[in-house]
């Protein structure tokens, strides 16, 4: 399979996939430098949703941030960086807001398992 | 500069040599020890050191795009030959370290080479539309027991509704669950291992209905064919009545490798 195959279809389950491979499979050697991850299911999520959120935002046909060279302006950039760390801000929100779902979720469950 | 390892490969072949590592610019080279090969590739500590990881693990859109190209270079490497794959960000500070755990791990490799010889990792995931397999194959089922109600005394109608309607989500789920290990079974006679791996959120898969099984499947090479065949079959069978049942692969032996 070439790279490019796997390059497209990166959003969705087969993203999910390769996370769910690569970070929590595989043989696992202690390197001599080590990255912190949070919990990888978490993480996954987190992914899965800043990679939809973009596509999302292309789909809507919202992709200035490719092509517009005004964009590269210093003041543009400061405005930008403002703008992002709004951004950041709500997708921190909304990733909480997710986060915060799946373990109700799955507290629900776990309480109807065991007979609550 | 830093040293990434993909994995590890008992035969070299010049075509490994040839694919860029994670930086997109340098090459993959090896370090051999005792017939083992590391594949490897130098990594900027600017961005793979110590102090660097310490933000990394924070950053998506990082984490993503590396994910992605760590896992295409090792499918590169997978199609050349078998490959032992390593853990997402596995990294060294020096050749000598990276000989030390050939050396280290020898016999673990021999363990695993031996496993995946001639063998490629597939995935199958079954995922459950209960709605509609409810409507399709309970419907009959509604159905006389709504005929049975007619006429009885509102109260007890809806206490044998209520009663009828949990047995009926006990009965589908374990129906399901049934059917998804069924499936399993089936295809496993084509398999040399099977590996159920966890179940992933909805918000992993993307996929509006929820999954009920996630195995993962080594096959040899020469039953491949007749493995994805049996799926099709499988597919006839099952997805008409709200079953989606999904093949990847093949992966590299993520899941078979210890």
């Amino acid at each position: 399979m070439g790279s490019s195959s796997l390059n497209q279809s990166t959003s969705g389950s087969t993203l999910g996939e390769i996370l769910e491979k690569i970070l929590d499979k595989g043989v696992v050697i202690a390197g001599d430098i080590s990255i912190a991850l949070a919990d990888v299911e978490l993480l996954t999520i987190r992914i899965r949703l800043v990679v939809a959120s973009i596509d999302k935002a292309k789909e809507m046909g919202i992709d200035w941030w490719e092509s517009d060279p005004n964009l590269s302006s210093k003041a543009k950039a400061e405005k930008d960086r403002q703008e992002a760390q709004q951004k950041d801000e709500e997708l921190k929100t909304k990733l909480l807001q997710e986060q915060n779902k799946l373990l109700m979720d799955r507290l629900n469950k776990l309480e109807e398992n065991i007979g609550l | 500069m830093g040293i990434l390892l993909y994995g590890i490969v008992n035969e070299l072949d010049n075509n490994i040599l040839e694919i860029n590592g994670m930086d997109g610019t340098s090459k993959l080279y090896s370090i051999e020890n005792s017939g083992y090969y590391a594949i490897v590739s130098d990594v900027s500590l600017e961005e793979y050191g110590e102090e660097a990881m310490e933000v990394k693990g924070e950053d998506i859109e990082w984490l993503k795009e590396k994910a992605v190209i760590f896992m295409d270079i090792i499918m590169k490497i997978n199609t050349i030959t078998n490959i032992i794959p390593m853990k997402f960000l596995t990294i060294f500070n020096s050749e000598k370290r990276v000989n030390d755990i050939i050396i280290e791990n020898s016999e673990q490799f021999l363990h695993n080479f031996k496993r995946i010889k001639d063998r490629e990792e597939l995935s199958v995931k079954i995922y459950c539309d209960e709605k509609k397999y409810k409507e399709k194959v309970m419907g009959e089922e509604i159905k006389k027991f709504e005929e049975s109600i007619v006429g009885k005394p509102k109260g007890a109608a809806f206490f044998l509704k209520k009663k009828f309607d949990t047995e009926l989500e006990d009965k589908i789920q374990s129906r399901i669950y049934g059917i998804a290990n069924q499936v399993r079974d089936n295809i496993s006679s084509l398999a040399a291992e099977v590996k159920s791996n966890k179940i992933l959120a909805q918000e992993i898969t993307g996929i509006s209905i929820p999954m009920i099984l996630n195995s993962a499947f080594l096959v040899d090479h020469i039953k491949e064919e007749l493995f994805s065949e049996k799926i099709d079959e499988l597919r006839i069978d099952y997805e008409s009545n709200g079953f989606l049942i999904e093949l990847t692969g093949p992966w590299p032996p993520f899941s078979f490798c210890e």
